[in-house]
């Protein structure tokens, strides 16, 4: 499927109709699926989602091109985290806010 | 506790904390069957890692394919959802051990089983998966690990290090002789350090863990003793992970300079258990549809049983694996896969068994490759020629029907050849010591039975350690130490089972009677 999807999507986020149409027509359903989950793991790969409390600081771009570099920034306002930042970049998660530092100490308090 | 040492403990808590932002590597679980679970995502995660589901669940990684990762749910409770994140751990399945675990039975992730509060405290947390000690770490087995057996002490004797396969059909006395090798630890037989047993039970009823246990409570021997079990109404995945629990804490002890002896009772349970995980994985089936690395499963377990050197602290870890056969088929598949893992078998059969001769060890297939080393000097004297008249006896015992057409070297040799079986028969839940061992076996090999009749022979080997017991001390000690028996202390020996023998073929006349006192 991983063949298939990088087939499917060129590195610069574009979609190969060729293969697309292909794809659609000789796929069986079980195997659409399969490969439906695998272009959305994908594309969360290309994109790192910033979820932040407040507004973005002005060398956020930076911070994040020179992390993860080559991939898409979004960013989104997320009140629930109170403060700080919370990057998803595919399946890596950084939490760095005081929702997690919170939720880490329950955490830890609740082993002893 | 008072609501200011609550805040107290919670300010101290929070003083320590490392504040640092949390990175992990997450997966969505995407299907959900018979205690596995696939997941997405996960990329970073590692085979044979540990997992956590959002509830709290944990997981061990099993298969990393291309799209997904298979996780086996470590819980009673598979009902995961799906959708549900699940995040990697970085780090394998472990397990708190210390002294505190001794007289326990807790599962193979250490939970208390036995119905009393559990707290670990000091010890350290073991891997369940290690690899096994290497050969530079290692030193010869020479100490023996006594079962209080005498056909296994004297036959086919097991060292403190070695690997010694139990095998035979149901019904044979596996359990009951593993039982008596832990009973026997207690006694701290030839002055050998204590033996930490661990007794792990893999897919067995709960009313047979619970016997064994309420035998080792009333024996003694759960104070030096861990069960691990799993019993058979538990998922696959614990049957899977018992062996290995119990080898880790086997290897706690043996890291700390003790001599340590676990039990895998049985590892045919353990293969089928494996064997139904590695199906649900979709992994390739092979014979008897169990998968292509059943060996290594075993083979990698067993390695871990070693005796350290010097430098690695000199404690061991003896292995008792446990298989059962089927129609006393040795040449099966997990029977000859587990022979040639080990250092030797015991094997029991079911004709022996059914004609009481218990326990019922066939010499013949039963073989030690290492143990002879580790064995008493006495009792590897006695055993020798035991030995050789038993191989004999075995031969021509399909003669002895003729009776009175033999020649008079045959009719002897198969009386001794009775005298040796009927010494070799040992009661369940009564260990002997090496003392008691090498006395009855010398008086079977060397003929001073052969004048006892058949039926008497316990009784007279009964009487004979409690007259020596009783009378020759001095005589005892010397044998008791394990040393070889030099000619004078051998002389000494057969004139006192000579002169018992004497007494009870010739009983002195009884003291007359009384006259009646008159009235």
């Amino acid at each position: 499927m991983k063949r298939l999807v990088a087939l499917a999507l060129s590195p610069d986020g574009q979609v190969n109709d060729e293969v697309a149409s292909e794809l659609l027509s000789q796929l069986s359903r079980s195997d659409l699926k399969r490969f439906l989950a695998a272009f959305r793991l994908e594309l969360k790969k290309r994109v790192v989602l910033v979820s932040l409390a407040g507004r973005p600081g002005a060398r956020l771009d930076e911070t994040i091109a020179r992390a993860w570099p080559g991939r898409r920034l979004d960013v989104e306002t997320d009140e629930a985290l109170g403060a700080g930042v919370k990057v998803s970049a595919g399946d890596d998660i950084v939490d760095a806010s005081v929702h997690g530092y919170i939720r880490e100490i329950i955490e830890e308090l609740g082993d002893t | 506790m008072k609501a200011e040492d609550l805040v107290r403990q919670i300010e101290e808590r929070l003083g320590t904390l490392e504040v640092r932002p949390e990175v992990a590597n997450m997966g969505r679980v995407i299907s959900v069957a018979d205690g596995i679970v696939r997941a997405d995502g996960l990329s970073r995660a590692g085979y044979g890692e540990l997992v956590e589901f959002e509830d709290g669940r944990r997981g061990l990684i099993m298969n990393l394919d291309e799209d997904f990762a298979s996780i086996l749910v470590l819980s009673e409770d598979n009902s995961v959802p799906e959708g549900m994140e699940v995040r990697s751990t970085g780090t394998p399945l472990s397990l708190q051990v210390s002294d505190d675990l001794l007289g326990r039975v807790i599962d193979p992730f250490g939970t208390a089983l036995d119905g009393k509060p559990l707290s670990v405290t000091g010890g350290s947390l073991v891997a369940l998966e290690r690899i096994a000690p290497g050969v530079t770490k290692r030193a010869p087995v020479d100490a023996p690990l006594k079962t209080g057996v005498k056909v296994v002490d004297a036959l086919t004797p097991i060292g403190r290090g070695q690997r010694q396969l139990i095998v035979g059909d149901r019904n044979t006395g596996k359990t009951a002789l593993v039982i008596d090798t832990i009973i026997n630890q207690r006694s701290r037989d030839l002055g050998l350090p204590q033996v930490v047993c661990i007794y792990c039970a893999i897919g067995q009823k709960r009313g047979s863990i619970a016997r064994t246990v309420a035998k080792f409570q009333d024996e003694g021997a759960l104070g030096y003793t861990i069960v691990v079990a799993a019993s058979a109404s538990t998922p696959a995945s614990m049957q899977y992970l018992a062996p290995f629990a119990a080898c880790a804490i086997g290897e706690y002890f043996m890291e700390k300079g003790r001599d340590a002896l676990v039990v895998y009772d049985d590892l045919s349970r353990h293969a089928w258990s494996y064997r139904q995980i590695s199906l649900l994985l979709g992994r390739p089936a092979g014979r008897e549809a169990y998968p292509g690395d059943i060996f290594y499963l075993h083979s990698r377990l067993l390695e871990r049983a070693a005796r350290l050197n010097k430098a690695g602290g000199g404690g061991s870890l003896t292995a008792l694996p446990i298989i059962q056969t089927q129609a006393g088929d040795i040449s099966a598949y997990i029977p000859t896969n587990v022979i040639s893992i080990t250092d030797g078998q015991i094997y029991l059969e079911t004709d022996l068994f059914n004609s009481g001769i218990r326990p019922a060890v066939n010499a013949g297939l039963s073989v030690s490759r290492v143990g002879g080393k580790a064995q008493s000097k006495s009792l590897r004297q006695v055993s020798g020629l035991m030995r050789l008249e038993l191989a004999q006896y075995q031969s021509l015992a399909a003669f002895s029907q003729f009776g009175s057409d033999l020649d008079e070297a045959t009719q002897k040799r198969i009386v001794r050849g009775k005298r040796i079986m009927e010494i070799l028969k040992q009661p369940q839940f009564s260990p002997i010591d090496d003392l008691a061992q090498t006395v009855s076996i010398h008086a079977a090999g060397t003929g001073l039975l052969d004048e006892v009749p058949q039926e008497k022979v316990a009784e007279f080997e009964r009487r004979v350690m409690d007259h020596l017991r009783t009378g020759s001390a001095a005589l005892c000690a010397r044998i008791g130490s394990g040393a070889r028996l030099d000619d004078a202390t051998v002389k000494e020996l057969d004139a006192a089972i000579s002169e018992l023998a004497r007494t009870l073929r010739n009983p002195p006349p009884a003291a007359p009677n009384p006259p009646p006192a008159a009235r």
